[in-house]
């Protein structure tokens, strides 16, 4: 068992703390995909599903140019059957060389792709034959003799991903180009999964009483305008500059999905299983200024990061809070946060949840 | 004729490092008076510094003069020395031939001449009257006692001279004394001149061992290092081999003063990141070439985070490095191996070796027993990075130990038991650490290992040489990862092997050596495990770290009977032929019997006076590592590595200590394993998945030239050049570029020994860059809230790697100990040389990434 991987990680690792800042992911300094929904996150065979993308620029002025393809393509680098390929260890990073592929780079090859629109909302007919034995061979690497038994729980657990890939161009001053994807499920499985619903969140200054753990609330009602806090889009929430706030995802479930999984097993004459899993909510933040204590943090035990905002921050910040369940639901909301005054000298009052400033 | 009686022999310092208690100096048994050329008159003392080989007969070979002194000097002193006789130098009991320097000294007649001269001789024959004075020489700091040293007593009233010589406890006796005040003195040339007053005591009051007050310590001069005796070598038991001795091993520049890592800089070794200590040896993967210490494999050679090797290296005694065709007595690696030897201290009596530096410390002791039959050392070292980190990083925590006990008997001079005990502990922990989901996370990494050995050696009549060993080793490693979060992830492995070694070597003739044995490896490793699964087939991997805890056992039975059987046999002078034959006998995984021929042929034809054919043919089998082949994880009927290699070159001495050596090889790797994780269909038609493919194969190919000048001297040294190329081939792509491939590796190293027991070194790197495909666009995966890399198709090679490292030594010494302080700085001029790139989340912004800056050590040590 020689140290002779791990060695130069935890050498690397204790050097890192020495080396030049790289951008934080969760300021938006440029154009952004941020995340893209479809609804439903989990469809059958035939199914509308509507696909929408969450794109930010610092300036909301720039045009954007948009493009969405759909297509089927094989599962890359998920590890069960993510083949070997070309890996190796280059230049320190662990890489497979072969390119998992587009739906651009797909049609660039020659290939049918399925043209979807140009608008931020596209709309996505799921093709029957999706679940055929060929095509869950195909998307898997697996053998065309697939067994019918593992067809079917594939076809129940795992469903087959359709890949849905967004090119979005900036046009303005400095024009850039960004390209994503989203993963569709298609499966048999019922009930199918949705994305997540009633997305809100709690702000609170640390150390007002309104920051309590025991005392702060957990439900609310979300705003049908989708901003962060319940607010009005044209009220927005007021924040001090140079103030460390804490926000806190409210409306998580207090049970959980429990969806099944295939996972591979530990038993070679039964290469994979199927067992239960409880499904958690990630949240990713995302603002043009300030920093998160944590930008993605997990809805288990205490869920919460905290976002200090700069002193010179300008009279108006766009904050985003994406959220996804780890098996394709997607939500988020948006919050523009106006420039406060300083507080008096009781910095809880006029602070978010606690008592209104008077005049 | 005129003879010069006052000659002093000056014979040899022996390295408190060097000298083991199996290699017993020379001795000069018969002293020939020069003859010089009547009328000559010796004004004043005149000294001509010669070197001498003698032979395994105790006869002197080849004479060469060093430091001339002119005629008619040189050619007396030449004529006396060819004359000579000595009792030979012994290793492990067995004459070998060395290389001394001997300085033949002409002093100035005494105005009686002829009459003193007789006086003299009479008193040596003959037991004087008189008083006697009984005293020792020992080398100062060492203590080391110093044979054969000339003693001159003169009676400052007459001008009278007394002379003795000192015995192999360096105690010396000179009687005949007036009764009164003498002055003594002690000139070697190799040493400060000494000279005292004394006063001999009465016959029948002298003492039979020198007071405490009449031992002298002799300090060295000049070359002030231990070694002056540069010994013929054993000759090399392959066409390519290396060893390295002594400082070599511990005071090469940027190796941390380890002795394995100085194998980084001979040829055929890629530069290895941030300096880890594995190796791939010409173009092969690190696991491919094996270390050993006294004959058995070590799973755990090195600290954790690239710390210091495990064994201490005042407790190793060489090091023999093999690119490739090694001796067949060892095996189990496909390409390259390298043999530690370890030594213990000398047996004269108690030793004590104490080490500091700003990481950790080290104290070592021995102590013979049984008049001198025995002997028992222990060792111990201890980091204290856990006082230091908290101050740069004070989340993390890391520590080791490692200990080494050790007992040699003799049962006879020819048996002798050995014991040994080594082991290592090493925990490296993060504490309070924040994850990326914002929970609390603690980590912990263990790693240890304890072996235990004993051994027989035996020298059997007819030239035989038996030698068996027996070890038991534990290994455990266990990290263990708690967060709030999540459930908690353990992985402990531990495992125990047992090897058996018996070698048998038999000298049949002059000319021919049969050797034959057999290696035994038993081993039984195994993991629970409470680890992550892969994502769930389907599912994308989540936005942070969520994982899905399986539990597993793994475990992996291992045996190997190896017999084998090799010949060194010199066919016609000059021309030897090294056969061998191994049989790799392995069970594992599936516990099918998996058969590995080792065939192996070495050739070193000496065409001309110095200067060395070689050649050399080999197979080597190796087994998987045990996640390879033990289920569920591994394939159980992962095939046998096979390495094919050969190699072709020339070694020249120009002159004795100074060698170059040139060399081209080819070495082919077959059945490498990979991970490809997979499905396909079983046997019965059910979906089966594998998670590793072993079609891969390798290959390495180029020239080496390496030019040294051995340890011994004013100064040593070498520089290594290797000019190659390593490939793999992982089907259904073709051949590639390995990423160790480096095309040009070349390495300096050389130390000077400078005057007043200061040396310095330094070593000088110089390597191609390592290559790279460069990431050239991203996509964004909605799902993941992560960039999806997508990589050039074009490779590209990082910046020329260089790195200067300078090395200081300064000894003082006092009568009864050393103190020597050290200062080691790795990258003097703090050169980037990143080992990786490190690109931002959107792989827009790229950086240079981790590399070692400068690294300055200090340390201090006191030698007892």
């Amino acid at each position: 068992m020689r140290t002779a991987l791990l060695a130069p990680c935890l050498f690397a690792a204790f050097f890192v703390g020495c080396l030049e800042e790289l951008p934080d992911p969760a300021k938006v300094e440029g154009l952004r995909v941020l995340a893209i929904r479809a609804d439903p996150p989990e469809a059958a065979e035939g199914q509308p599903v509507t696909v929408e993308a969450l794109v930010a620029h610092p300036d909301p002025t720039v045009p954007l140019t948009l493009r969405w393809l759909a297509c089927l393509k094989p599962e890359r680098s998920s590890g069960f059957f993510s083949g070997g390929g070309n890996v190796g260890f280059s230049g320190g990073r662990g890489f497979g060389l072969d390119d998992p592929g587009s739906c651009f780079s797909i049609e660039q090859a020659g290939y049918d792709v399925t043209y979807l629109g140009d608008t931020m909302a596209v709309r996505l007919e799921v093709p029957t034959g999706v679940l055929s034995g060929e095509s869950i061979a195909n998307a898997y690497g697996l053998p065309a003799s697939l067994p019918e038994p593992a067809i079917a729980i594939l076809r129940s657990v795992s469903g087959v991903n359709l890949s849905v890939s967004l090119e979005v161009r900036s046009g303005g001053a400095k024009p850039d180009l960004v390209e994503a994807f989203k993963r569709v499920n298609v499966s048999t499985a019922t009930p199918k999964n949705t994305n997540p619903a009633d997305v809100l969140f709690h702000l609170a200054r640390p150390g007002c009483p309104a920051d309590d753990d025991e005392t702060a609330p957990t439900e609310g009602t979300a705003s049908p305008r989708g901003t962060c806090f319940g607010e009005a889009p044209d009220a927005p929430v007021a924040l001090v500059p140079g103030t460390t706030y804490r926000v806190r995802p409210m409306n998580i479930p207090e049970d959980m999905q429990v969806y099944p999984v295939l996972l591979g097993s530990t038993n070679p004459s039964s290469p994979f299983g199927i067992q239960e899993k409880e499904e958690v909510y990630f949240y990713s933040m995302f603002s043009s200024h300030g920093s998160f204590g944590d930008r993605v943090f997990k809805s288990r035990a205490t869920p919460s990061t905290t976002w200090e905002l700069p002193s010179d921050m300008p009279e108006r910040v766009p904050l985003w809070i994406v959220v996804r369940d780890g098996r394709g639901g997607t939500a988020w909301c948006h919050s523009t946060i106006a420039r406060a005054l300083p507080p008096g000298p009781d910095p809880c009052v006029g602070a978010p949840g606690e008592t209104p400033a008077t005049e | 004729m005129f003879a010069a009686r006052s000659a002093f022999v000056c014979v040899f310092a022996l390295a408190l490092a060097a000298r083991a208690d199996d290699f017993v100096a020379p001795a000069l048994q018969r002293f020939v008076d020069a003859v010089l050329p009547p009328g000559t008159v010796i004004e004043q003392e005149v000294a001509v510094v010669l070197s001498i080989t003698i032979l395994e007969t105790g006869l002197p070979g080849e004479i060469t003069v060093d430091v001339s002194a002119g005629d008619p000097w040189d050619l007396a002193a030449l004529a006396a020395a060819r004359r000579f006789e000595f009792s030979p130098a012994l290793e492990n009991g067995v004459p070998v031939p060395v290389r001394v320097p001997f300085t033949y000294r002409f002093r100035p007649t005494l105005r009686r001449g002829q009459f003193i001269t007789e006086r003299r001789e009479r008193r040596v024959e003959e037991a004087t009257p008189g008083y006697r004075y009984v005293g020792r020489i020992l080398e100062k700091g060492t203590r080391t006692p110093l044979e054969g040293i000339a003693v001159v007593v003169i009676d400052p009233n007459t001008r009278v001279e007394y002379q003795a010589t000192t015995d192999g406890a360096g105690i010396f006796r000179v009687d005949g004394l007036p009764p009164r005040r003498v002055k003594l003195e002690v000139v070697t040339g190799e040493h400060e001149p000494v000279a005292r007053e004394v006063e001999g005591v009465p016959l029948d009051r002298a003492p039979a061992a020198p007071e405490s007050d009449a031992t002298l310590y002799l300090d060295p001069v000049g070359l002030s290092d231990y070694l002056t005796v540069v010994r013929e070598k054993a000759p090399p038991k392959a066409a390519s081999q290396v060893t390295l001795v002594e400082d070599e091993l511990r005071k090469t520049p940027g190796t941390f003063g380890d002795p394995t890592r100085v194998v980084q800089t001979l040829p055929g070794v890629a530069r290895s990141p941030f300096g880890i200590g594995f190796y791939a040896v010409r173009g092969s993967s690190f696991e491919n070439t094996g270390f050993f210490i006294d004959g058995h494999p070590v799973l755990f050679l090195y600290h954790l985070l690239g710390g210091p090797g495990v064994l201490a290296p005042e407790l190793v005694g060489s090091l023999d490095f093999y690119p490739g065709g090694y001796p067949v007595r060892y095996g189990r690696f496909s390409t390259g191996a390298v043999l530690v030897t370890t030594k213990d201290p000398p047996t004269d009596r108690w030793h004590a070796d104490v080490e500091i530096d700003l990481l950790k410390a080290t104290a070592l002791f021995s102590i013979p027993f049984d008049d001198e039959r025995g002997q028992v050392t222990v060792s111990i070292r201890r980091s204290y990075y856990e006082l230091l980190l908290p101050l740069v990083q004070p989340d993390i925590s890391l520590s080791y130990l490692d200990y080494q006990a050790r007992v040699n008997y003799a049962i006879k001079p020819n048996l002798r038991w050995r014991f040994s005990a080594l082991g290592a502990e090493d925990a490296f922990g993060q504490g309070g650490e924040v994850g990326d989901n914002g929970e609390e996370q603690d980590s912990l990494f263990i790693l240890g290992f304890h072996r235990l050995l004993t051994g027989l050696t035996w020298d059997a009549p007819d030239n035989v040489k038996v030698e068996t060993s027996l070890a038991w080793e534990y290994d455990r490693n266990n990290t263990e990862r708690t967060s709030e979060d999540d459930d908690s992830i353990t992985a402990d492995f531990a495992g125990w092997f047992v090897g058996l070694r018996v070698d048998v070597d038999w000298r049949a003739l002059p000319n021919l050596t049969v050797s034959g044995g057999f290696d035994g490896q038993f081993a039984d490793l195994g993991a629970n495990l409470r680890v992550p699964s892969l994502p769930p087939i389907g599912d994308p991997r989540p936005p942070a770290f969520d994982p899905i805890i399986i539990t597993s056992r793994v475990e992996g039975p291992f045996t190997s009977t190896d017999p084998w059987v090799s010949a060194d046999w010199e066919v016609i002078p000059g021309l030897r032929l090294i056969p061998g034959f191994r049989l790799a006998l392995m069970t594992y995984g599936d516990e099918s019997l998996r058969v590995g021929p080792d065939p192996r042929l070495s050739v070193r034809w000496a065409v001309a006076q110095g200067l060395t054919l070689t050649a050399m043919g080999s197979i080597a089998h190796e087994s998987p590592q045990p996640f390879q082949y033990a289920e569920p994880y591994g394939d159980p009927e992962a095939p046998l590595v096979q390495g094919v290699q050969g190699s072709f070159g020339m070694e020249w001495v120009p002159e004795p200590g100074w060698l170059l050596k040139l060399e081209g090889f080819y070495n082919h790797l077959y059945n490498m394993i990979r991970p490809n994780a997979s499905a396909g269909a079983s046997d019965s038609g059910d979906l089966a998945q594998s998670f590793w493919s072993y079609d891969m194969q390798g290959r390495g190919y180029g020239l080496e030239v390496f030019l040294r000048k051995e340890y011994g001297g004013r100064h040593y040294g070498w520089v290594s050049y290797t000019l190659s190329r390593s490939e793999r081939l992982r089907p259904p792509a073709d051949w590639t570029l390995y990423e160790q491939d480096q095309t040009h590796n070349l390495n300096v190293a050389w130390s000077v020994i400078l005057g007043r027991d200061w040396s310095v070194g330094a070593r000088f790197s110089l390597t191609s860059g390592n290559f790279y495909y460069p990431i050239e666009d991203a996509r964004y995966d909605a799902d993941r809230d992560s960039y999806e890399p997508v990589y050039g198709e074009q490779s590209f090679r990082f910046d020329v790697f260089h790195r200067l490292d300078l090395r200081v030594d300064k000894r003082w010494r006092f009568d009864t100990w050393m103190l020597e302080a050290y200062l080691d700085i790795q990258n003097v001029y703090n050169a980037d040389n990143p080992e990786a790139q490190r690109y931002s989340f959107d792989y827009r912004v790229l950086t240079a990434g981790p590399g070692l800056p400068i690294l300055p050590t200090i340390g201090v040590r006191g030698v007892f």
